[in-house]
């Protein structure tokens, strides 16, 4: 837990909201390093443009982001932070970190609290709350918030994931470091001893998503988690599963590409790469969550529905979502969760059944008269190898047939704002901060935010009528390709690739041009 | 069990194929040993060997290319109780998929890893492998192979495994009596199998095997001195080469998890 990190739980707790984010260049020490806190006794969904207060832990940090300050800023840099000579130079930031604390008038024993739970037991505990107290004491009190209490949550888009995940009975989870999604592994590998499921670091990416079908062969729900340079190890796997159809869940933090890109920056670029990776032609669900609440629900369900319709589900997040941190008052979801699709088998088993809805009961190793081939090969209905023609199309469609009840379970789009808006956004993933931020200021604009992109939903009547807007942050505009292809429509592209989120002066900017 | 209990179908193997041989072998292992065919789960590769899958009345998976060993070890992982075989031939367990045999010698779960090593890429028609000899001439290497072959023995000694053998599919109880004490190991166990191609290698064939093989008595005490075996220029010993008692990675996923009580961490 960073320092920022400390602090903004620290604010959350005393009842704030707060929206936190990240930005650091791929080095381990040094480099500019940011987190940048918005916090605020109503609820928070994105950055600020402008900075009210600054702490620098160095002189060039000052140069840096003094263009971004408001006219009424205040400033933690040398002087007050040089108190923390007394304590020893790494507890330069708790002295920063209560030094704001007396700023923004919270209480002292919240904050000492927090520390004292992540130093807990390790030995400079002491020395850090004191360091806090003697930045606290230092500031004097400058802000005043309506602070309510409440049970609240601060974490970030990686927690929420992977809380999903658990709630789910995630058993089994392959995963290759990568940014952004560390935190994740991290966290779940923290947690696998105590909770009961297996984390392993494979080899490479190709390894790992193998481990994980072959767990999920066995009927355990398994997972991988990765970015775009080692989900494109996966993708060879992916058709695996997709043949064979063992259920897999992915979760894809999206980074500034191609290549190794800017490997700390955010994007929305892969889209269509997921949405047509793999040779062949087979049936996948990917869904975006839009914020730090939405992944929890997100998560879960699409353990459900990878089980349930035995295909590959990849969640679609960026570095943004994955690595913000945001207060919520709760993590809930409505998806009940309970095994599904799976055979009670008899001798004569055939696991690819031509099943009317096209979902065919599985067997797992292990069980009586259950055998079958999970066959890489075009297959018959026990799963032993065919190139026969009718078998060939039959087997196909049965395949897709399952997109026709999953299209009636798939959640719809959410429509936020006024309906009756002669304007509408349509976007997907972490851009619905920013939008909905935006949007405060415009009462005849409203945001279609897709959460489910494959199979893609039917959009029309929402969009009938209206001037579509896409926001995406991503050069060719993916989202607006699918609308363009599967609405016969020409939407407004409003799009940027700088390794950036949208800030909330550039979408309003953007709407006040269009009306 | 009979060995019969765990095959199904006709093999469409050329014939005379050590295929055949290495089938029986295998399935008559698994019914000595008195294992339930629901028990048994064999990942399959792709290749002439791969083809397998429709001839095993076991659990089996048809995975890709190269790619039968990670699959099988998160199979076993998420399912100890089950008896994990891995099968592949010498282009996809020494070429496209050699990452994977390193790592799996290293972790030690329990899968064992037979490898159909017949120095060619057969099914496509005769190429040149990880594994065929130097200076041999094969449609993809018409001046003759100038590349160093792998040595698999080698490699998964140097790697850390706990159980290494090397068997020929000319004899068959000798290989059944390999895949029992692979099978019956602790931790991961690679079995690579001699096996002319009848068809499309004319360099190392059933007879150039013969004259070559000598069986040996026990495992050998150590790495270093199982090396000098997997290193003989002249001679191609048979048998375990080296077994050793190594920890095996214990995973439990019988606990529940309270998301409640993770979600209050984050208060």
């Amino acid at each position: 837990m960073s320092a920022g990190e400390i602090l903004g739980r620290a604010c959350s707790r005393c009842g704030l909201f707060v929206f936190a984010s990240n930005d650091y260049p791929s080095l381990i020490r040094g480099g500019n390093n940011v987190f940048t806190l918005v916090v605020s006794d109503t609820p928070v969904l994105s950055l600020s443009s402008k900075t009210d207060l600054l702490v620098a832990l160095d002189e060039k940090s000052v140069e840096l982001h003094k263009k971004e300050l408001s006219e009424n800023h205040f400033l933690i840099s040398g002087e007050i932070l040089d108190k923390s000579k007394e304590f020893g130079e790494l507890s330069r930031n708790m002295v920063a970190v209560g030094a704001v604390f007396g700023l923004l008038n919270l209480d002292f024993g919240v904050l000492s609290g927090i520390i004292g739970e992540h130093f807990a037991g390790k030995p400079f505990l002491d020395v850090n709350v004191k360091a806090a107290k003697a930045g606290f004491d230092s500031s004097k009190p400058e802000f005043e918030f309506k602070v309510k209490k409440s049970k609240q949550l601060f974490l970030s888009g990686n927690h929420s994931l992977a809380l999903g995940a658990i709630k789910a009975g995630m058993k089994f989870a392959a995963i290759y470091p990568i940014t952004p999604i560390n935190p994740m592994l991290e966290y779940l590998a923290a947690k696998s001893l105590s909770c009961g499921f297996v984390v392993e670091v494979p080899e490479d990416e190709i390894s790992g998503i193998l481990m994980a079908l072959g767990a999920s062969h066995c009927g355990v729900r398994s997972m991988v988690a990765t970015s775009g340079a080692g989900f494109s190890l996966m993708v060879e796997s992916l058709a695996l599963a997709g043949m064979t159809e063992t259920p897999i869940v992915i979760f894809y933090g999206q980074r500034a590409g191609p290549a190794t890109g800017m490997p700390t920056k955010t994007e929305q670029s892969d889209l269509l790469f997921v949405r047509s990776a793999g040779h062949g032609e087979f049936a996948r669900i990917v869904v975006a969550p839009g914020d730090v609440e939405e992944c929890f629900d997100v998560s879960v369900r699409a353990f459900q529905l990878a089980e349930k319709f035995q295909l590959p589900v990849i969640v679609l997040t960026d570095k943004y979502l994955n690595e913000c941190f945001q207060t919520v008052s709760s993590l809930k979801s409505d998806v009940k969760v309970q095994r599904e699709s799976f055979a009670v088998p008899k001798p004569g088993f055939k696991r690819y059944v031509f099943a009317v809805d096209g979902i065919s009961p599985r067997s797992v190793p292990g069980q009586q008269d259950g055998v079958f081939d999970a066959n890489s090969d075009e297959h018959d209905e026990f799963g032993f190898s065919s190139d026969n023609s009718v078998n060939r199309v039959k087997m196909v469609e049965k395949r897709f047939k399952k997109l026709d009840l999953l299209r009636k379970e798939l959640p719809k789009p959410i429509l936020h704002g006024n309906e009756n808006a002669k304007i509408i956004i349509v976007s997907w993933g972490s851009t619905k901060g920013p939008i909905l931020s935006a949007l405060e200021k415009f009462s005849d604009v409203s945001f279609l935010q897709l959460q489910y992109l494959v199979p893609f939903p039917d959009i029309s009547g929402f969009i009938k009528g209206k001037k579509v807007v896409v926001i995406e942050n991503n050069k060719t505009g993916q989202l607006a390709r699918l609308i363009r292809e599967f609405c016969l429509i020409e939407p407004l592209l409003f799009n940027k690739f700088d390794g950036y989120q949208f800030t909330v002066d550039e979408l309003v900017g953007v709407l006040d041009g269009i009306r | 069990m009979e060995s019969g209990d765990y095959l199904c179908g006709t093999p469409t193997w050329c014939p005379g194929c050590g295929n055949f041989s290495i089938r029986i072998a295998l399935s008559q292992a698994l019914a000595e040993l008195n294992l339930l065919p629901k028990d048994v789960l064999l990942v399959a590769d792709v290749g002439c060997g791969g083809n397998e899958n429709n001839w095993f009345k076991t659990y089996v998976f048809h995975s890709l290319h190269g790619r039968s060993l990670p699959l099988a070890l998160g199979a076993r992982i998420a399912n100890p109780k089950l008896t994990v075989i891995a099968q592949a031939g010498d282009g996809g367990a020494y070429g496209e998929g050699l990452n994977h045999l390193l790592h799996a010698c290293r972790i030690n779960v329990p899968v064992v890893y037979l490898v159909h090593n017949n120095q060619l890429y057969s099914l496509t028609a005769g190429q040149a492998s990880p594994t065929t000899d130097v200076s041999s001439k094969t449609v993809s290497t018409p001046a003759g192979v100038s590349e160093m072959p792998v040595n698999p023995i080698a490699l998964a000694i140097s790697a850390g495994a706990s159980f290494v053998a090397r068997g020929f599919s000319g004899d068959i109880v000798h290989l059944k009596e390999l895949l029992k004490k692979a099978i019956l190991h602790r931790g991961f166990a690679l079995v690579d199998v001699l096996q002319p191609c009848i068809t499309l290698n004319k360099v190392n064939t059933f007879d150039w095997y013969k004259q070559r093989i000598y069986k040996l008595d026990k495992p050998e005490r150590d790495r270093i001195s199982a090396l000098k075996f997997a290193f003989d220029a002249d001679k191609l010993p048979i048998g375990v080469l080296l077994e050793e008692t190594r920890a095996v990675p214990v995973f439990d996923l019988s606990k529940e998890a309270d998301v409640s009580v993770l979600m209050k961490e984050f208060s």
